[in-house]
């Protein structure tokens, strides 16, 4: 496992999904929320229509700086015409996401299967 | 709907016995040694139990320290944030203080505008509206009492 204190994610690529794996359990200092933030941007600047999966299941906390950084990142993803996608998230932070109303903004799957699998659905037409 | 607190210019009221009071300058790393305090403090006295409840007292604290310290004082070292804890028979609240001038209501995103939900700021209130049964500024915002229920 990744030592938290240097790396605070962890990068798998699985074909052409990335999937993220935050390390911290407690993301809420401001210093590491940029840190992480940036070399998040940084992932999604170097790889065209990213298709990133960010994996909460180590997290237990975080700041409301962090949606913050979420948001901005997945508008960064939008830009670059990728796809972003939240799993495993604890339920007291997804309440959290609930509160602000950030449920509505992000796709969000209960395990990293059905979020694989999301990714791998290919939306047809109907014909 | 803008979200509803109360703001004023008036001072807060007297909110009870002092139970925790402490001065910290205008630096994010003091923040965690008086976030830790006062939550080492809520546990103790019973006022928050479990692991939920840290997590959310925990977001509300480092919700208003940073606001106190980012946007109130604007991490001038000379200037100090105010944290407290107090407590009446039937409830207990927070009070953090800055030396900044505050803020206007108006300045607050609203949550239910759909292009405020795409801003990266400005969840704070709204958070903390959420997990406390009161948020009120007093002196126009520069200072923040967060009150709860005992029980």
């Amino acid at each position: 496992m990744a030592d938290p204190h240097k790396n605070h994610f962890m990068v798998e690529v699985a074909g052409e999904i990335t999937v993220v794996f935050l390390s911290d359990a407690r993301i809420l200092d401001e210093t590491t929320v940029k840190v992480i933030a940036e070399e998040l941007m940084r992932l999604v600047d170097n790889t065209f229509k990213i298709k990133l999966m960010i994996d909460f299941s180590n997290v237990e906390y975080l700041s409301s700086a962090v949606l913050g950084k979420l948001v901005a990142i997945h508008k960064k993803v939008q830009e670059g015409k990728g796809v972003m996608k939240l799993a495993c998230i604890k339920p007291a932070i997804k309440e959290v996401f609930k509160i602000t109303k950030l449920d509505k903004v992000f796709e969000i799957h209960d395990t990293h299967e059905a979020c694989m699998n999301a990714f791998k659905q290919k939306k047809f037409g109907l014909f | 709907m803008p979200i509803e607190f109360l703001h004023t210019p008036d001072p807060p009221p007297n909110l009870g016995k002092p139970l925790l009071e402490m001065e910290l300058p205008s630096v994010l790393p003091e923040k965690d040694i008086a976030l830790n305090k006062l939550l080492a403090d809520l546990h103790e006295r019973n006022f928050i139990r479990g692991d939920e409840e840290d997590m959310k007292l925990r977001l509300v604290l480092d919700e208003a320290l940073v606001n106190a310290i980012k946007h109130g004082n604007k991490f001038s070292e000379r200037k100090k944030v105010l944290a407290g804890l107090y407590e009446t028979p039937t409830h207990w609240s927070l009070r953090i203080e800055d030396e900044g001038e505050g803020f206007k209501p108006s300045d607050v995103p609203d949550p239910d505008d759909p292009e405020s939900l795409l801003l990266e700021h400005g969840r704070g209130i709204v958070l903390m509206k959420s997990i406390m049964d009161d948020v009120r500024y007093y002196r126009n915002g520069s200072c923040l009492v967060l009150l709860r229920k005992k029980g």
